[in-house]
């Protein structure tokens, strides 16, 4: 028994923490990547990374480098810091969002020692998780002794409670371009009629300037 | 009871880190212009993939897509493209690359979207658990689950859609402010210079006649 929760406490941990076999890109040492998000509120998102330093004499990357750390700053859509952390080579980090709209997750490297060696490359494998991906069943299953039936029916009802987060913020933004369009509107109306008088009062104003003037000058 | 859960959640574990080759990743990117932006993943032969990807703002909102597997060799490569998708079973073992250019536009920046799945969605429950052939109301919790998800997939699309035509709309919205007080700044400028301009020819003409006439 003991051995079995100490099995399942092992297998979660390492599932926590490693994107298994993530996609990865590469980045300069100084570079700065970032990537957009664009959620409802009420959101959980979990990201898992791992980075790898490119070593010279080997030609390849290296498993691990300690030392190396990465900076996670995340944005909300008022461009306003959520989230500013330095973590490990090894990471996870996670928010939840307060506000619906485009959240930006940046990362780089803290290598200011790093920065002797030029050109260093750094790859790093990303793993974002968005709403309803975040949850983890096995481990719901366990804490809420949920049959499969029940499990299952638990994640269809976070799939339409995500579906539902959706579509409340489709009808926000679909407002939010109706107000784009009718300021739009109501721009071009104005300013066609301002710009219209401004044409007929600079003529007026140009004739009689004109007027005035010859006739001060004795020509008409 | 509890040793039951406690079983099951292992096994589950278990499965989940063996089917660790299987998962999506979606990411959303800002391409700056002249620039190149590659992606790999380590695939396993025969599984199954699929690379979708859409540009959300930007320019003439098109951008160039490749492919290659792990000994170079090109499975799909378009040029500006908008929008697509491209599914393909995983001929070898390796490292596969898909890249998206931004280098042929000078001055636009690009954000775009991709959604890269590899494998099927793992089981909730490993196969060997069952002793016998899913229930009926486990089937149809599987086909709802299908259902919600190609919604959601179908969700993504339209708010990327929908988020290139609100950044057009706001972006004619500032365009039009700007470009209507220019033209009534130009507008008063050229006016007021063209009766300066005239007054000044009919000046010159009248210093000179009177030194002729004196």
């Amino acid at each position: 028994m003991t051995s079995l929760v100490s099995c399942a406490c092992f297998l979660i941990s390492f599932a926590w923490f490693v994107p298994s076999n993530a996609l990865y890109f590469h980045i300069g040492e100084t570079e700065k990547k970032c990537f957009i998000e664009e959620i409802p509120d009420e959101t959980m998102v979990i990201g898992k990374y791992r980075t790898q330093l490119w070593d010279k004499q080997t030609n390849s990357y290296l498993p691990s480098t300690p030392g190396l750390g990465m900076h996670v700053e995340i944005k909300d859509p008022d461009t306003k810091i959520i989230l500013s952390r330095q973590y490990g080579s090894d990471g996870r980090f996670t928010f939840t969002s307060h506000t619906p709209g485009e959240h930006q997750i940046c990362l780089h490297s803290n290598s200011t020692k790093m920065a002797l060696f030029a050109g260093g490359k750094l790859r790093v494998h990303l793993d974002i998780q968005v709403g309803e991906h975040t949850n983890n069943y096995p481990e719901i299953a366990a804490k809420d002794k949920l049959t499969e039936l029940q499990l299952r029916v638990r994640q269809l009802l976070d799939q339409v409670e995500q579906i539902q987060k959706e579509q409340n913020y489709q009808r926000y933004r679909e407002e939010r371009f109706r107000m784009t369009s009718e300021s739009t509107n109501q721009r071009v109306l104005w300013w066609s009629i301002a710009q219209t008088f401004i044409l007929i009062i600079t003529g007026i104003w140009q004739m009689r300037h004109l007027k005035s003037f010859f006739e001060a000058k004795k020509l008409v | 009871m509890c040793n039951g859960y406690i079983r099951v959640l292992v096994q589950v574990l278990c499965a989940h880190l063996l089917c660790g080759w299987v998962h999506g990743s979606e990411l959303t990117f800002e391409l700056p212009d002249n620039a190149k932006q590659c992606f790999y993943e380590d695939i396993i032969i025969g599984t199954k993939c699929t690379l979708e990807f859409q540009v959300v703002t930007g320019g003439h909102y098109d951008v160039d897509c490749r492919l290659e597997d792990p000994d170079g060799a090109v499975l799909y490569k378009e040029m500006k493209k908008q929008y697509d998708s491209f599914t393909f079973n995983a001929p070898k073992n390796g490292t596969y690359k898909f890249c998206f250019s931004n280098e042929f536009s000078t001055f636009t920046h690009k954000t775009v979207y991709f959604d890269f799945q590899v494998g099927d969605d793992p089981p909730l429950f490993p196969n060997e658990n069952r002793v016998t052939a899913l229930t009926q109301m486990e089937s149809a919790c599987v086909s709802i689950h299908e259902a919600l998800k190609s919604v959601i997939d179908y969700q993504t699309h339209f708010r990327l859609r929908e988020a290139q035509g609100r950044s057009r709309a706001e972006d004619l919205n500032t365009r039009v402010a700007f470009w209507s007080i220019g033209e009534a700044v130009i507008l008063l400028v050229v006016s007021i210079s063209q009766v300066v301009l005239l007054r000044s020819f009919f000046s010159d003409k009248k210093t000179t006649t009177t030194r002729v006439g004196s």
